[in-house]
């Protein structure tokens, strides 16, 4: 097999008239720009945790404080009011018996309190006992 | 007359001196660490700018430099990694383009002003760039720099014979693309 011959390969390649010469102080610029953009958020950064942290802190306590006071009491209204007497119906009934009370009763003998426009009017306990199906 | 790397070193541990010290050692290595970049990324603009990337991370550690190597050792092995880093990017860039990076760079040598290699010249260039991007990078430090293995090794962390066997194939591939005439 021939054997490769030596090739100045660098000789092939050019440079623009000046590189060389041109290099450093190019180099200097770019040194020089970085570091002027990156020293504001170096001395910036040594404060940001912080007030990262205690802007943090100050709005856990303030939903600490306010959202049980808003939020929750109202849910819990809401829950004892009709999400409970849901429960307690569907307790009545377990999953294959709703499924076949469903599809055995027509849709005229299905009457469901809890939707009813008495609802209003009714106690927990007559609510209770008119949706109880037997 | 030269600055030898021991005094460069003793300059950058001075801060009021370590402007001046990298000054003298962008002098004195550029221009190598230039044609090596230039040969593996072909096109001027991209050695330039990973040129200018190598030495920005030499300023940014020059102080942690312990001299374990030389500085030029330490400056090459951070061109080479930042060249290959560069082609790595340059492929992703082109993953929904018909054309490899390689068929991209062998056009680029047919109408770069700045390239001024004759047929010959042109078809062993075309031919490198057909090998593996650290095939390559072995086969352009030992044909064109005359580096030695050893050296190889120091700045591409690894052994002389995983390098010998590498120039080898890398050798073997070439003559036979040549031998073919497919370039």
């Amino acid at each position: 097999m021939k054997k490769l011959n030596k090739i100045d390969e660098q000789a092939s390649f050019q440079v623009p008239a000046g590189y060389f010469e041109d290099f450093e102080h190019r180099l200097t610029q770019r040194i020089k720009g970085t570091n002027d953009a990156t020293l504001p958020v170096k001395k910036s950064s040594l404060f940001k945790p912080w007030m990262t942290m205690a802007a943090s802190f100050a709005l856990i306590a303030l939903i600490y404080t306010l959202v049980p006071e808003k939020f929750t009491q109202k849910q819990t209204q809401e829950r004892t009011s009709e999400l409970f007497l849901l429960e307690q119906q569907s307790e009545l009934l377990n999953e294959y018996e709703l499924i076949d009370w469903l599809t055995t009763m027509s849709s005229e003998e299905i009457d469901l309190y809890p939707d009813s426009l008495l609802f209003q009017d009714l106690n927990e306990e007559e609510l209770l006992y008119l949706s109880y199906i037997d | 007359m030269s600055v030898s790397d021991q005094e460069i070193l003793a300059l950058a541990c001075i801060p009021e001196e370590k402007e001046q010290a990298f000054s003298l050692l962008v002098k004195k290595h550029q221009q190598r660490l230039y044609w090596h970049l230039r040969k593996m990324l072909i096109v001027h603009e991209d050695a330039d700018d990973v040129l200018q990337n190598t030495f920005v991370k030499a300023w940014q550690n020059l102080e942690q430099f312990r001299g374990d190597s030389s500085i030029y050792t330490w400056l090459y092995r951070i061109a080479t990694n930042e060249a290959l880093n560069f082609l790595n990017k340059k492929r992703a860039e082109l993953i929904n383009n018909p054309e490899d990076l390689e068929v991209l760079l062998s056009k680029q040598l047919d109408n770069d002003p700045l390239y001024t290699g004759d047929e010959i010249e042109k078809r062993l260039q075309k031919s490198v760039l057909s090998l593996p991007d650290k095939q390559r990078l072995v086969f352009n430090m030992k044909y064109f720099d005359n580096m030695k293995y050893e050296e190889m090794a120091r700045i591409l962390d690894t052994s002389v014979g995983a390098l010998k066997a590498s120039y080898f194939h890398a050798v073997r591939k070439i003559e036979a693309l040549i031998n073919q005439e497919l370039f």
